[in-house]
């Protein structure tokens, strides 16, 4: 166990500020998942989840002697470089799904999910069933929100954060991410009308 | 308060961003009203669909890999691991190891180590100070001629 376990966020970036090695890599354990999902949530694809992650870290580290714990918590800071690295992605993705793969991918997505045939299992695997399907039809669905309704929906409901740490990042006052997060509900809704 | 303002309040109660006073409110609209019903109840499929996904996990080496990508690709991260000063010694002593491997790999002297009984291979010679390089080279010509 690293000495560092203990320590909070902000004192162990004042650490790798002087360029503790163990300080940086206590920072990678600790984010890694968190940045890893809500990269896979906005993207739908692992591999672009992985590179938001290296991506979002190399920022990080570029730009450490610049954080302070003055001005924010180093979550909300490393959050802020992860949601710039993600629309950074996301433009890329979308200019390569634009020459490469056809409007229809989501599509196709849903129709996967909906060859699940029930058959005739017991209740507990049924129960698994019908959880993988909605699973499979809300991966689908997140994809189709517009990216600001996305990111401030995974960031609550998924990471479970407060409207004020999302306004943070996404600079946004508390009133546009209520709207975002209802508008994002709304259209979940209407997508998974049949599933639920 | 219309049908709309209190289904425009389910989504901030759900997230635990509502007033306390507007709950009791909402909660008596909800239990007459099956669009917004509708409406909460789906949103608390979708909020534990989300919450299950809050457990995903990377595959176990990417921190790593991100480590190693993120740190090697720092500036002034190995400077800062090896200090500039160190650097200077660390090369120069690193010149002197391949000058010597470059020397021992050379024919002659591993002749002279591996005959070290003859001497044919090395000319071991003493300089005065009044004799010049020339000198020195043309009397060794004439030493191993024989002339």
């Amino acid at each position: 166990m690293s000495y560092l376990e203990t320590w909070t966020d902000e004192d162990i970036a004042l650490k790798a500020q002087e360029g503790n090695g163990s300080a940086y890599r206590e920072l990678v354990r600790r984010y890694t998942p968190m940045v890893y999902r809500i990269g896979l949530s906005l993207t739908g694809s692992r591999l672009e989840a992985e590179e938001i992650a290296q991506e979002t870290f190399l920022k990080v580290f570029k730009n450490i002697s610049v954080f302070s714990p003055a001005r924010g918590n180093f979550k909300t800071w490393l959050l802020k470089i992860a949601r710039s690295q993600s629309v950074d992605t996301f433009r890329m993705l979308k200019r390569r799904w634009s020459r490469f793969v056809s409007e229809d991918t989501f599509e196709d997505a849903e129709a996967n999910h909906n060859r699940y045939e029930r058959g005739s299992y017991g209740s507990d695997a049924e129960a698994l069933l019908m959880s993988r399907q909605l699973g499979a039809a809300l991966d689908a669905a997140l994809l189709k929100l517009p990216k600001d309704q996305r990111l401030a929906f995974v960031l609550k409901a998924q990471e479970g954060m407060s409207y004020n740490e999302i306004g943070e990042i996404m600079n946004a006052s508390h009133a546009s991410v209520d709207s975002l997060i209802y508008r994002a509900r709304k259209k979940l809704q209407s997508l998974l009308e049949d599933e639920i | 308060m219309s049908c709309h303002a209190f289904h425009r309040k389910i989504s901030p109660w759900l997230d635990g961003e509502l007033d306390d006073t507007e709950i009791q409110g909402l909660k008596d609209h909800l239990s007459v009203c099956p669009d917004c019903q509708r409406f909460y109840q789906v949103s608390l499929t979708v909020n534990a669909g989300m919450r299950s996904r809050a457990h995903i996990l990377p595959a176990a080496a990417l921190a790593e890999k991100v480590e190693d990508f993120a740190l090697g690709k720092t500036p002034g991260w190995f400077a800062r691991g090896f200090p500039i000063w160190l650097q200077v010694p660390v090369a120069a002593m690193l010149l002197i190891v391949s000058i010597g491997i470059g020397s021992l790999s050379g024919s002659r002297l591993s002749a002279a180590l591996m005959n070290p009984g003859t001497d044919d291979s090395l000319v071991f010679v003493s300089v005065k100070d009044d004799v010049s390089i020339e000198d020195l080279m043309s009397g060794l010509d004439t030493e191993g001629t024989g002339q």
